[in-house]
């Protein structure tokens, strides 16, 4: 049984008369201390999806499907009992880390009462606090706690904000581009960090993202999403290794690689298709050199190219079993 | 588009490299703390020397702060160095006549980070690209818009884009328009500092391979500022690694990135590989600040090969192969 299971998961914005679906009929699961990479480019869905998840979109949103979390389906959940579970059972760490935290607390301060709100314990020391730090390996944490937030740096904010994100030792962490604002040896030490948690806590952790690299190398699964639909969805290793979508292979290519001693590159030429005017056949189908006249007409369904990977493509390669 | 008769600038010989930084310094003062105190300053950029040739590629990378936009400020003569000098045709950039110093705005232009910050709102794209043009005297509004036209062509924009306002296009679009307007001068330097680190993969891969083209076409010399390392490795000929202000390594891309001599530069080259473990890097730290920048060599805080002589003895930039330096007490050996 899986930690997280959604099914046909839809968000609508807009008129009923004339929806924009920004996210279309997404299936995936989530087991115990996996680690899923979601990736995509601006617009592709992947932060609605996981907002969906937390239920934290604005009322404007319309969701449909099913999302079934540790054995509650967490659509049917009163606004109490959803909240009950936000923060302390999914905790999710968001893109900024120079914006995430109050100016006008100290670290300290904003510590504790992460811990009350959290946890059962009311009365949060600042022990508490220097403990919970330090579990994020922020050095010094005695001191920290006294300080305010514009004397961190971006990597040390990002690392308070996963403390936060973890104090209560969720069952799943998502997080949202967790270093695309930060530098890359800063960058490798978040990184470190959550495959530490992961190890320790055996939670499950969402990371979505734009950077291709990242993924590859600390997620288990990778879901590549286009125009608000998944396009592949496999073990990590295949899914780079042998990419069935022509988007995937694109999005690839388009990240320059070492073959035999020469950089190569190549892009995928045309744009992303704005969501309201999305036809009836396959979103990719205008840009895809391999588009016949069924990708135009209909959307493909879902194969099965390989052990749990699927590709959404008329013309991915099926395996027969 | 073929590039104007009247060239801004003589060419280089095809020895002498066209643009030679040499020992760049700047320092800025910073607010003091105190009534009389003296004021604490920043050294930004310190002991830089590389050279670029015409029509190449040279790479800047590094962490936010390390200094490398403050040394593409100095290229566009928007900060002048505290000492050092900077020579482009071999003539020193900071002693020029006014005529001169008129040719030489021209001749290098820039592609900035943000493309929704560099255009601005209020202005048609056929002004925006027709504006250094007019503002350099060359020639007025009428024929500089049907120039513009030429250039939205060579960038891969459409003509009728030229009466339409910046908002009505996606990011990759407004820095091809940004891309056409640096390229409306004929300039024979383009800085590009972060140009692509905004835009989506797939958007990037097409920017990266306009920039490669104009190249191919003009032969335009490119300082190329950047973080993601395979990105600066597929642009740039020679590549700088930068580190609290000084050049940590200086040498060929495929030297710096397949061979890289300094320990900083390996940590860098480790993170953006596809087979690293992530554990394997483990903490570095943060990095310390340019205010006061740790006493001997400036990496030895998060270096895990530094021994008590990189806490007391500045090392210096070495060459090891030909035209690769590096500047590290020990690179022979790790």
């Amino acid at each position: 049984m899986s930690l997280l299971n959604v099914r046909n998961l839809t968000v609508q914005f807009g008129s009923t008369g004339q929806p924009i679906a920004a996210v279309s009929e997404a299936s995936f699961s989530v087991e115990q201390g996996q680690i899923v990479g979601v990736v995509g480019e601006s617009g592709s869905g992947k932060t609605t999806m996981c907002t969906a998840l937390m239920r934290s979109l604005p009322n404007s949103a319309r969701v449909t499907g099913d999302i079934d979390f540790d054995g509650q389906s967490l659509l049917a959940l009163s606004v109490a009992q959803m909240r009950a579970i936000r923060g302390r059972d999914i905790a999710m760490i968001l893109q900024n880390p120079m914006t995430s935290l109050d100016p006008l607390f100290t670290i300290g301060n904003q510590t504790q009462e992460v811990l009350q709100l959290r946890r059962t314990d009311t009365q949060a020391t600042e022990q508490d606090a220097v403990a919970l730090l330090r579990k994020v390996r922020i050095t010094a944490p005695e001191m920290r706690v006294r300080q305010y937030p514009h004397q961190m740096s971006g990597g040390m904010k990002q690392r308070i904000l996963t403390a936060f994100a973890t104090a209560s030792s969720p069952k799943l962490l998502i997080a949202d581009e967790p270093t695309t604002a930060l530098d890359a040896t800063v960058q490798e030490e978040i990184l470190s960090l959550f495959c530490e948690i992961r190890d320790t806590s055996n939670a499950a952790i969402i990371i979505v993202t734009h950077d291709l690299g990242v993924v590859r190398r600390i997620s288990d699964r990778t879901i590549v999403m286009y125009a608000g639909r998944i396009v592949e969805a496999g073990p990590t290793k295949h899914v780079f290794g042998a990419p069935q979508h022509p988007y995937t292979q694109g999005l690839i290519g388009s990240m320059p690689q070492v073959v035999e001693g020469r950089v190569v590159l190549s892009s995928i030429p045309g744009q992303v298709p704005r969501l309201d005017q999305l036809g009836s056949g396959c979103a990719f189908a205008a840009r895809c050199s391999h588009a016949t006249e069924v990708c135009e007409q209909r959307l493909p369904e879902e194969r099965l190219v390989g052990e749990a990977h699927h590709v959404v493509c008329w013309h991915g390669q099926q395996v027969t079993q | 588009m073929t590039p104007q008769a009247p060239s801004t600038m003589p060419p280089a010989s095809n020895a002498a490299p066209l643009i030679e930084a040499v020992k760049l310094q700047k320092r800025y003062r910073l607010a003091r703390q105190r009534f009389l105190a003296p004021a604490p300053s920043v050294l930004a950029v310190d002991d830089v020397s590389f050279k670029v040739a015409q029509g190449t590629t040279f790479g800047l990378v590094g962490e936010s702060g390390s200094g490398k936009t403050t040394v593409a400020k100095m290229l566009l003569k928007l900060e002048k160095p505290t000492s050092g000098a900077l020579k482009v045709d071999g003539r020193d950039i900071f002693q020029q006549d006014a005529a001169s110093e008129r040719l030489y705005r021209g001749a290098v232009q820039a592609v900035l980070q943000d493309p929704y910050g560099a255009l601005s709102p209020r202005l048609k794209v056929g002004r925006i690209i027709a504006e250094p043009l007019v503002a350099q005297g060359r020639m007025g509004w009428k024929e500089g818009e049907e120039k513009a036209g030429e250039l939205m062509a060579l960038v891969g924009l459409r003509q009728d884009a030229l009466h339409q306002y910046p908002h009505e296009f996606s990011g990759g679009q407004r820095q091809r328009i940004a891309i056409a307007r640096a390229l409306s001068v004929d300039p024979r330097i383009i800085v590009l500092d972060e140009s692509v680190s905004a835009l989506d993969v797939s958007v990037r891969a097409q920017i990266l391979k306009l920039l490669e083209a104009v190249q191919q076409k003009l032969g335009v010399t490119y300082l190329f500022i950047g973080h993601d390392l395979a990105v600066v490795r597929y642009m740039s000929t020679d590549v700088g690694v930068m580190y609290l202000g000084q050049l940590v390594e200086v040498g060929s891309a495929m030297q710096v990135f397949s061979q890289p001599l300094h320990p900083y530069t390996r940590q860098l080259v480790a993170a953006g590989a596809a087979d690293t473990p992530i554990r394997a890097l483990g903490a570095a730290g943060d990095l310390p600040s340019p205010i006061n920048p740790p006493k001997g060599c400036r990496f030895h805080t998060r270096c895990p090969h530094a021994t008590p002589l990189c806490s007391q003895e500045a090392p210096a930039l070495r060459e090891i192969g030909a035209g690769h330096f590096g500047r590290c007490h020990h690179m022979e050996v790790i």
